[in-house]
């Protein structure tokens, strides 16, 4: 697959005096027709390294290109669509009018049909007349995908996209960024929401402080060593006694007469299935357990907090 | 890259030209000089009065034309930046420098609407109370156009800055050091001082001289303009412009946004 960004260690350092180092040498590759989530929590760097990709802020070291171009030049921006967080809008152009206006910018005619087309494909034909300042937000970031689809972009950043949606409006977004990878249009998500995230990306890569310290695809991200057996006995009272032989492995019992188990490891797995067929228990189910991505952001980033020492002696 | 300066450009003037300020400005411009009819009651003759009205006319332009020339300036770019609506537009295959010519160019034209607007409402109650139409016109226009015009581009540059208050500041200093350079000039060569003398040329190298374009006196007194004076106005105010240009666009190349 074509590559679209490539970055290696790219790095922002700022102050005058006191020099802080806000993205510290970030590599991420983003292939054609692929949706990459970037997450982390609040100033993790996810934002800044956004901008310096699209030349909207310098990169300090390091080196990064975009459609083979080196950022950040005119070059490495043809097909790049930018929706920023919390943009606001001009307040003097109608919906028809912002689109057209920029799709006029990236050197298209701007002629009626191709705005006419981007907007009926999400949905806001019926409000072309409408002050873009007077759109709810759902209706406005509509409006900024079709000014991305106008000038005909191939790669898209999006800056927190899924902030301040209500629940129609995030799962219209996500149906748009799914039929958008389908068009082998290559997609940049920046998000906290990891839940959200997790239904629309390809690859994650968590950031903290600047730094990447987890990016893979989302199926192995996720995935754990852990395996769940779920097994159904004849009675409760059957149940009971089984488990009580296997008090090492963590389970729980399921009404009416059922037992989870949880294994760490493979290790025990063979055992504790040729225990449970010949007792008179009846396998349900032998499943792996994938993490949410709520629960590895949140398992990352406590093993990246430093331990708090205990008070005076 | 022409064809975008000039979207940007036509943009810029129809979203400077709808705000509301503006209008409030002009407003105050004709409520100002719709207090004319008080000057009946000062003068002797009706050419004193004439005067008067012309030469408090001319000032309250002055004055109006700078508060405009430092609103549009000072927030023409930078509500943008702010906005982040500049992200949508950086973000295209293009240099800073055509968003920012764009900006200047759109700028400076919903300046010269204003003043025009403004010389226009002047000379119309001029010719409504005396009769009489403005000879002089044209060359008020055309050095208060040039005028306005560096100011406006002095304030898009300043108004790069990070604060406000610094840009205004700047605007406010230029302005006030540059229509005193006669004077200052005058005052450093009677001192006699060379350093002194070397320290005020530097200054007015990168301040403009509004000097050049203060052609108030000379209308008031219908003295003649001299077709060479009037063309070395223009070029001062084309090189000053290009300077006020070319520095903005490499300011704006250097932000990071």
């Amino acid at each position: 697959m074509k590559e679209l960004v490539v970055t290696e260690e790219i790095t922002k350092i700022v102050g005058w005096w006191k020099k802080e180092t806000i993205v510290d040498h970030v590599s991420i590759t983003l292939h054609e027709g692929e949706i990459m989530g970037l997450l982390g929590p609040n100033g993790a760097g996810k934002t800044t390294t956004m901008k310096m990709l699209l030349g909207l802020t310098a990169i300090s070291s390091g080196s990064a290109r975009m459609f083979g171009a080196p950022v950040p030049t005119p070059a490495s921006r043809i097909g790049v669509g930018f929706l920023p967080e919390a943009i606001q809008h001009p307040d003097h152009l109608t919906v028809h009018e912002y689109v057209r206006f920029h799709a006029r910018l990236s050197g298209l005619s701007g002629n009626g049909s191709l705005v006419e087309e981007h907007l009926r494909r999400v949905e806001m034909w019926d409000h072309r007349d409408r002050l873009i300042i007077d759109c709810s937000k759902g209706m406005r970031q509509r409006a900024d995908i079709a000014r991305l689809l106008a000038r005909r972009a191939r790669l898209i950043f999006l800056d927190e996209p899924f902030s301040g949606l209500d629940p129609c409006g995030q799962v219209m977004l996500k149906e748009l960024l799914v039929s958008l990878k389908e068009q082998k249009i290559g997609i940049l998500v920046n998000s906290h929401a990891a839940g959200i995230l997790a239904d629309v990306c390809d690859r994650v890569c968590v950031m903290n402080k600047g730094k990447i310290i987890l990016s893979d695809s989302l199926e192995t991200l996720l995935k754990t060593s852990q395996t769940r057996v779920t097994t159904v006995f004849s009675s409760s009272a059957a149940a009971s006694k089984f488990a009580e032989g296997r008090s090492s492995v963590p389970h729980r019992l399921i009404e009416p007469a059922g037992l989870e188990f949880l294994l760490e490891d493979s290790a025990g797995l063979n055992e504790l299935v040729q225990a449970i067929l010949n007792s008179d228990g009846k396998l349900a189910e032998v499943v792996p357990v994938m993490l949410t991505l709520d629960q590895l952001f949140v398992r990352v980033l406590s093993e990246q907090r430093p331990e708090v020492t205990g008070g005076n002696a | 890259m022409l064809s975008r300066i000039r979207l940007i450009m036509w943009d810029t003037f129809l979203d400077v030209a709808r705000h509301k300020m503006l209008m409030v400005h002009l407003v105050f411009v004709c409520i100002s000089l719709g207090l004319f009819n008080l000057f009946g009651h000062f003068s002797t003759t009706p050419s004193l009065e004439y005067r008067m009205i012309q030469d408090v006319g001319l000032s309250i332009i002055s004055l109006f034309g700078f508060l405009i020339a430092l609103f549009i300036g000072s927030t023409t770019l930078r509500d943008e930046i702010q906005r982040k609506t500049v992200y949508a537009i950086l973000t295209l295959p293009m240099g800073r420098w055509e968003l920012y010519t764009g900006k200047f160019l759109g700028t400076l034209l919903a300046a010269v609407v204003n003043v025009l607007i403004m010389l226009g409402i002047l000379t119309g109650l001029l010719y409504l109370k005396f009769g009489v139409l403005w000879t002089g016109f044209q060359w008020v226009a055309l050095f208060m156009l040039f005028e306005f015009a560096i100011m406006t581009g002095m304030v898009l540059l300043f108004s790069l800055a990070d604060s406000l208050i610094v840009c205004f500041s700047l605007s406010i200093f230029c302005v006030l050091i540059g229509n005193m350079a006669e004077h200052v000039q005058h005052l450093v060569r009677e001192a006699d001082i060379p350093l002194l003398s070397y320290l005020t040329d530097v200054v007015y190298c990168f301040i403009p001289n509004f000097g050049y374009f203060n052609i108030k006196f000379k209308i008031l007194k219908d003295l003649t303009i001299s077709p060479s004076f009037a063309l070395w106005a223009a070029a001062y105010a084309a090189c000053y412009l290009l300077f006020l240009l070319v520095a903005g666009s490499w300011a704006l190349k250097k932000k990071d946004l």
